[in-house]
């Protein structure tokens, strides 16, 4: 069986939430594969209320971006470690856990 | 977990709660709570293509202009992954090069197959909207004054003009300050569009909602661009982003316009599988099967492709590889994570060094220290490029009045093959096209707009799916199903019986999504779930238009591969074009 690694991701929804959470999930652990596999996987597989932005997966959209271990960095640019951390970019208005409004534009 | 929030700089402040009115908030497709946007022109999706289409509406000055974009405008989307050439014939590197010869290469390149009067616009207009890129700073590499022009497979003199390995990260990037400088156009970010407003065959906008607070909106607009990029993501396997889902083009089918060249998928042999190689698209490994001593070996160590072709690395097209891949792969002799493996481990260092100077791939690997020699690839076919999509005119007009379509999510300018660096160059060409054509039509389109304010099946469903919340199937394996079923049955080969599997798979999949699927009603912004049903649901119309036209192409011809009929017939020398009818789908000879 294959290793898994133990991912710490913030949670938080606005709408419903006074304070953010941070909800803990274990996704099997591959040398080779990103951070973004794995926030993936708990898409598909575990969580799909869990929300976060993707898009090339390949780190040159650069929608993505998070905070990796407290350091701000490209998820798909990260290999997946045993243990990590991930919480939204600093300094940006939290729309949903991961997802921070990047550039307002419109506002509906 | 305080221990771990305090890891976050996450001041409060910059987490406002919002006001919370009558209790959750929640998607109510009820008349009173859809916002109604009026605008001149619409443009669907926010890639190279969109962003050239609003620039080129916002020239006449009369008309309103807004664009509109399921992620981020000038971010999301497939443009920012193209690695090095944007082609056009400017005729820099050799005077020879002319719209004439460029013309030539695409239109041999595409099977003969492309539309001559879109072709003949995209080789004139291709140099100067470079050029125009030039004006807006997108630093294309330059030489003597005049831009650098690199050779490319397939054309016939230099033609592609570049910025590093990172051409289409450097132009989108280019014009995405372009198009936040241009104050007429207004930029909708996160909001999905999922189907046209249509009366008696004319398109008057679009409804959708905002991902961010699941708003319901409308889009009433005089004129309707689709650039919503081609369908890439209908394979598990795929060079392209996730957005790249073909929601357009099915938009486009739903409302009655007409599809042409569906059965063109182009499948790029080499691809990474594993393990991933960061800041490097799918497509980069494709370098490496000219390195010396490669072999590409299967689960067994067998160096099946020289077993065929002794001469592989030069001589076998991409064609051809892709299906020796794929066969292989399918008959089970495929790597661990579903490809087979290049192996270098007999090239020399210098071998490496010379046949990867070029670009940045060498640099990048070096990076993530690994050693070439020891690390044996995972790679495999990937879905790269549609050359199908909604059929236009030269003015990017689609069958319907009042819609026009640029970019991937077009027709007609490929073929049924693509040459490449003709990507990143047709979007330009064509954005602007469509973004022009459609505000002169805006500027003089009058009457009555019908009423859009009832609720249509599909605001029925997505309400549905909240109800359901409990169900056991959750949209993002009905999309899982869908793309390994297209790759089984719609993927490098095709054969007639597996075709029509597909089809009925297909009709599995709507059901199973219609009738069965839910989705969870927590947490309801940025909604991830409902993002994959409608996607799901979109994608379902645009690969039930690339079965039926497989279908029907009793021949094998440019990207699209009958393993039942491997050759090409002269009867089948023509364009396949798909319309709705009622509930199914109707494909003839154009």
């Amino acid at each position: 069986m294959k290793k898994l690694c133990s991912i710490a991701v913030y949670r938080f929804d606005p709408a419903t939430m006074e304070a953010p959470e941070i909800q803990e999930y274990r996704v099997p652990f591959e040398t080779g594969f990103t951070v973004m596999d794995a926030l993936l996987y708990i898409h598909r597989y575990i969580d799909g209320s869990l929300a976060f932005r993707t898009s090339c997966q390949c780190g040159l959209c650069l929608v993505c971006w998070i905070q990796i271990d407290g350091k701000t960095g490209c998820p798909c640019k990260c290999f997946m470690k045993e243990q990590m951390v991930l919480g939204p970019m600093p300094k940006k208005k939290v729309i949903k856990d991961l997802v921070v409004e990047l550039d307002p534009g419109e506002s509906i | 977990m305080e221990i771990l929030l305090t890891l976050f700089s996450m001041p409060s402040a910059l987490c406002p709660l919002p006001t919370v009115v009558n209790g959750l908030p929640e998607l109510n497709f009820s008349t009173h709570s859809v916002v109604e946007i009026v605008t001149d022109v619409l443009i669907i999706g926010g890639g190279g293509a969109g962003c050239m289409a609003a620039i080129g509406a916002d020239r006449s000055k009369n008309v309103s202009v807004a664009i509109v974009e399921k992620g981020v405008i000038g971010a999301s989307g497939c443009t920012v992954m193209g690695t090095y050439s944007c082609c056009a014939a400017l005729g820099y590197a050799d005077p020879r090069d002319n719209p004439e010869v460029h013309f030539e290469d695409t239109f041999v390149g595409g099977a003969e197959l492309a539309d001559q009067a879109l072709l003949t616009r995209f080789v004139e207009d291709a140099p100067l909207r470079v050029l125009e890129l030039v004006e807006y700073g997108v630093p294309f590499e330059k030489e003597g004054g005049r831009l650098k022009q690199g050779d490319m497979p397939g054309h016939t003199y230099p033609r592609a003009c570049f910025v590093g390995n990172r051409t289409g990260q450097a132009m989108q990037w280019g014009l995405r300050k372009k198009l936040r400088q241009t104050p007429g156009v207004k930029r909708y970010h996160d909001v999905q569009i999922y189907r046209l407003l249509h009366h008696s065959g004319t398109v008057y906008g679009a409804a959708g909602f905002c991902r961010k607070t699941l708003t319901p909106i409308r889009f009433v607009a005089k004129a309707t661009v689709i650039a919503t990029g081609g369908c890439g993501q209908l394979y598990p396997y795929t060079s392209t982003s996730l957005d790249n889902t073909g929601n357009g083009i099915s938009m486009a089918l739903d409302a009655g316009a007409m599809l042409m060249d569906m059965e063109f998928m182009q499948f790029n042999p080499v691809c990474y599988i594993y393990p991933r190689l960061i800041g490097l698209n799918r497509t980069q490994t494709r370098f490496l099967r000219f390195v010396p001593g490669s072999r590409m070996l299967n689960r067994l160590g067998r160096d099946f492709v020289a077993d065929t072709y002794p001469d592989w690395k030069h001589s076998l097209t991409r064609d051809k590889l892709s299906q020796l891949i794929y066969q292989e792969v399918l008959e089970g002799r495929g790597s661990e994570h579903g490809g087979v493996y290049i192996d270098l481990s007999q090239s020399s260092e210098g071998d490496i060094e010379k046949a990867l100077s070029v670009g940045n791939f060498r640099k990048k690997i070096k990076k993530m220290n690994i050693d070439l020699r020891e690390t044996r690839f995972e790679v495999g076919p990937a879905s790269h490029y549609f050359m199908g999509g909604i059929r236009i005119g030269v003015d990017g007009g689609t069958s319907l009045p009042g819609l026009y379509a640029a970019g991937e999510a077009a027709a007609g300018i490929h073929g049924g093959n693509r040459l490449a660096g003709n990507a990143l160059s047709e979007i330009l060409v064509t954005g602007t096209g469509a973004g022009q054509a459609a505000a002169n039509y805006a500027a003089v389109r009058t009457g009555a707009v019908p009423d859009f304010s009832k609720k249509t099946e599909w605001e029925d469903w997505i309400e549905r799916l909240f109800s359901r919340e409990k169900a056991e199937i959750r949209p993002v394996e009905m999309k899982q199903r869908l793309q390994e079923m297209m790759w089984k049955y719609a993927g490098v080969k095709r054969i007639g019986t597996g075709l029509k599997k597909g089809l009925a798979g297909i009709a599995d999949i709507r059901l199973s999504l219609l009738d069965r699927t839910g989705i969870s009603s927590e947490s309801m912004p940025y909604h991830m779930e409902l993002h994959d049903a409608v996607e799901t649901r979109l994608m379902l119309d645009a690969a039930e238009g690339i079965l039926t036209s497989a279908l029907l192409r009793k021949e094998s011809r440019g990207a699209h591969f009958r393993e039942d009929i491997p050759y090409s017939d002269k009867e089948w020398k023509t364009n396949l074009v798909v319309t709705r009818e009622g509930g199914s789908l109707k494909c003839e000879k154009i």
